[in-house]
């Protein structure tokens, strides 16, 4: 374009250097919308005259939106037999498990390393290194012995590991 | 010519011994040009050991100790991560499945060394009356994190090696020690409640059988039908994993198992919804496939659902006002659960059969499964999405019996060569010294033939399946 | 043309949502800018057809629909705000960049709304100066202008930062 060749070279470094920055994701909740807006176009009343369909639609769509505005964590609101509207942060009228908070399985998700493992065998696992084994500290129980115990004397054989965490004493 | 017939007979005598001196098994492993995977032995006559339970590949109870293997196991992962070296990964590979008379056995020894205490409480914890891994299936569902089943894939490998090294060393009772390790072990880690834990078992198993094979070719090496025959069968019980596989929807997502009664808001259905969307959104494989595709694809086909989900509900039977009061999102979670329901059961109950019984059916209704879940009104969506295949996992936890079904076999006809001066038998139904089992993936015997002193096993693979599946077994039986 | 296929609403948001998001900050705060874009989407799949130009129909409704907001009262992000930590960020955070996010983000709030406007549609949001000048309803010499004036204020901003960092 005419306009873009009297840019100067500075500006079109900016706008280079601009133009490599990406825009964060929103904040919106992509299956709600979808599903949500999804159902405003399927709930449009079809044998309804066009010309009042565009408007029914509309209203719909805006009470919809006003309705499916996201309620913050833990919070509902409820509408009292009088009509106000109370709001609560200590009622959770029901617990869904915090699904997709949970720590990762080493190299994959359940899922998806289940189905890879049976297509492909053990190759499908995660291969550790010396250093991923040792930072999955396993149980709170394993966690204590090795507090107790050195890691030099990991390389020790049975008896010095035994005499160690017996008796505090290095053989 | 009596001389010369006795020079002929000392000559043979003289070339079957140094065959027997080789401390080696001929070729094993599938010659590339062959798709049906071939295993190739050379076996000596051998009679049933006295006493008769003389070697076992499981632990005694009397060798056994009280405890939780499960500490142990995570002890040895740490001393084995500590010895670990990851640029021997591939020699040690290569040293599970060589020849053994190739064995480099001083470099084995010395890498071995490295691992003594890793070994030593593998081999502890192989020893414990019990496994209890505690993994939090229940609560945690599919997003449970397991134990570092890579790490169990190196320790069993070091135990494969050291069986190894004591065979091509002559040390057999060591040997043998080491295989009941590798055994249990596989069995410890193929009980816990999850189907990745079964196929890692089976996995374990699969390593140890090669172990026992390799055994079996030893010169002077004990008959192991018995051993064999005192494995578990099912070694790994599928069954015990898939049932939890069963579970783990309503596991994560409780509010489905009363759909009918809950009495939710929308948003609170929003909420299940999302729940369910995260869980599908795990299960995308593909690269090309990320969570956010498949959670959109799954809005998407929710929302054209819903008109048949009304239908659907009001055919079992609740009125159309009753429907019409839900909100959508329970219309929709009521039906593809229902639908799911429908064809997790239809699967599912094969397994409740053998695997030569079950196979054919399950196939025709994975193959009716595949149909419905094709076009964009998937039946059962998205809860379908998050079946594993059942017929590959009962597969792999019968081709294991299978392997040792085979190996049985395979001793079976050592035993009758023992009896009949090292000639193996016409046919496999001419052994009467012990019963020759079936082959559990297609409930017959094993196909059988023989040339001379070399006996071809087949294990066919399940009808209409790669060859791959298949396994043949040919084994020579040196006199 | 027939009602819109709620299938084509993935593509559309993969494509224009963080873009739109971005664009209705320029006026609100993120939650509300985000907001408006959801409302906006609705919208779309609410209409009895297909606009022609549906990446213009969405920029245009979420700028009516964020001044509106604007108007009624509504907070807006105001530059105090942002220099606190916990301000949302606009762009990705990454190791390749020329600028630093952050750094983009304090010299583009800094700018006067009108040229702030023109970077992010043509940069971001990818319109040509006709589209953008169609949207604006403005010449397009003066969306140029507008856009020379922002990247010259940019880069003004960034030399300054600089200058403090090595000061």
């Amino acid at each position: 374009m005419q306009n873009e060749e009297r840019l100067t070279p500075a500006e079109r470094e900016v706008e280079a250097a601009l133009g490599a920055l990406r825009a964060a994701g929103c904040g919106i909740d992509r299956d709600r919308l979808m599903f949500q807006a999804g159902r405003a176009s399927v709930r449009r009343p079809l044998h309804i005259w066009q010309g009042t369909s565009a408007v029914l639609c509309l209203a719909l769509a805006v009470s919809l939106a006003v309705h499916s505005r996201p309620q913050p964590a833990g919070r509902d609101e409820y509408a009292s037999a009088d009509g106000s509207r109370t709001s609560t942060a200590e009622v959770v009228p029901f617990e869904t498990p915090a699904v997709g908070s949970g720590l990762p399985i080493a190299g994959g998700q359940y899922l998806r390393l289940r189905d890879e493992v049976l297509a492909r065998g053990l190759d499908a696992l995660p291969r550790p290194t010396a250093a991923s084994v040792t930072a999955h500290e396993p149980g709170p129980q394993i966690e204590r012995l090795f507090q107790q115990v050195p890691r030099a004397s990991r390389r020790w054989g049975l008896f010095g590991l035994e005499r160690l965490v017996s008796t505090g004493e290095q053989s | 010519m009596n001389r010369n017939i006795g020079a002929l007979f000392i000559l043979h005598s003289v070339l079957v011994g140094a065959a027997a001196g080789q401390r080696a098994v001929l070729t094993t492993g599938p010659s590339p040009q062959e798709a049906v995977s071939t295993v190739r032995l050379a076996v000596r006559p051998a009679d049933a050991p006295k006493p008769a339970l003389k070697y076992l590949l499981l632990p005694d109870v009397c060798d056994q100790t009280p405890g939780n293997a499960a500490q142990l196991y995570y002890t040895a992962q740490q001393l084995y991560a500590d010895a670990k070296k990851d640029e021997l990964d591939e020699k040690i590979d290569s040293w599970c499945r060589m020849p053994l008379n190739d064995l480099p056995r001083a470099e084995v020894r010395r890498v071995l060394s490295e691992y003594t205490a890793a070994l030593r409480y593998v081999r502890l914890a192989s020893r414990s009356e019990l496994c209890h891994w505690d993994i939090p299936v229940r609560t945690e569902a599919f997003n449970v994190v397991l134990p570092q089943l890579g790490a169990f894939r190196g320790l069993a490998k070091i135990v494969a090696v050291q069986a190894r090294l004591n065979i091509s060393e002559g040390n057999y009772a060591d040997a043998m020690d080491d295989l009941q390790t590798g055994f249990a072990m596989a069995r410890h880690i193929g009980e816990a409640p999850t189907l990745i834990n079964a196929l890692v078992g089976l996995a374990v198993g699969g390593l140890m059988l090669d172990g026992a094979q390799d055994l079996m070719q030893a010169p002077d090496a004990p008959n192991l039908y018995w051993a064999l025959a005192d494995l578990p069968r099912p070694f790994i019980d599928m069954r015990n994993a898939l049932r939890w596989e069963k579970a783990l929807v309503h596991l994560a997502v409780p509010q489905l198992r009363n759909l009918t009664r809950a009495d939710l808001t929308p948003q609170q259905w929003n909420a299940v919804m999302k729940n369910v969307q995260e869980i599908v959104a795990m299960g995308a494989v593909s690269s090309a496939e990320t969570g956010w595709q498949s959670r959109l694809e799954m809005a998407a086909v929710s929302i054209k659902l819903y008109p048949k989900a009304k239908r659907y509900l009001m055919e079992l039977g609740q009125s159309k006002e009753q429907v019409e009061r839900m909100p959508v999102q329970q219309v929709v979670l009521m039906y593809s659960l229902d639908r799911y329901t429908y064809w997790r059961d239809e699967m599912f109950k094969w397994l409740s059969l053998p695997y030569w019984q079950a196979h054919e059916p399950l196939k025709q209704q994975e193959m009716a499964f595949a149909k419905s879940q094709g076009g964009a009104l998937a039946d059962g969506f998205p809860f379908t999405m998050l079946l594993p295949s059942l017929r590959r996992a009962y597969f792999r936890a019968t081709k294991c019996d299978r392997h040792v079904a085979a190996l049985q076999c395979i001793e079976a006809v050592r035993m009758h060569a023992a009896a009949h001066d090292g000639r193996p038998p016409a046919s496999l139904g001419d052994i009467h010294v012990v019963p020759v089992p079936n082959d559990p993936v297609t409930g017959k015997a094993f196909g059988y033939e023989v040339k001379g002193n070399v006996v071809t096993l087949d294990a066919p693979p399940p009808a209409g399946d790669s060859p791959r599946d298949g396994a043949k077994y040919v084994i020579t039986i040196i006199r | 043309m027939g009602p819109i296929d709620p299938s084509r609403l993935s593509r559309w948001f993969d494509a224009y949502g963080a873009a739109l998001s971005l664009y209705a900050r320029q006026w609100l705060e993120a939650g509300l800018a985000d907001d408006i874009v959801q409302d906006v989407f609705i919208r779309l799949m609410s209409q009895r057809a297909e606009p022609r130009n549906v990446k213009a129909w969405l920029f245009r409704s979420v700028r009516n629909a964020a001044i509106s907001g604007l108007r009624s009262g509504k907070r807006r992000q105001r530059h105090e705000e942002q220099a606190a930590a916990r301000r949302p960020a606009w762009f990705e955070a990454r190791a390749e960049d020329l600028i630093d996010a952050a750094t983009a983000q304090d010299a583009m709030m800094s700018l006067p709304s009108d040229q702030r406007e023109v970077l992010v549609l043509r940069i971001w949001a990818t319109m040509t100066l006709r589209d953008i000048a169609e949207l604006l309803d403005e010449p397009v010499s003066t969306v140029f202008s507008r856009y020379q004036a922002g990247l010259e204020g940019i880069r003004n901003r960034l030399v300054l930062s600089c200058r403090t960092k090595n000061d």
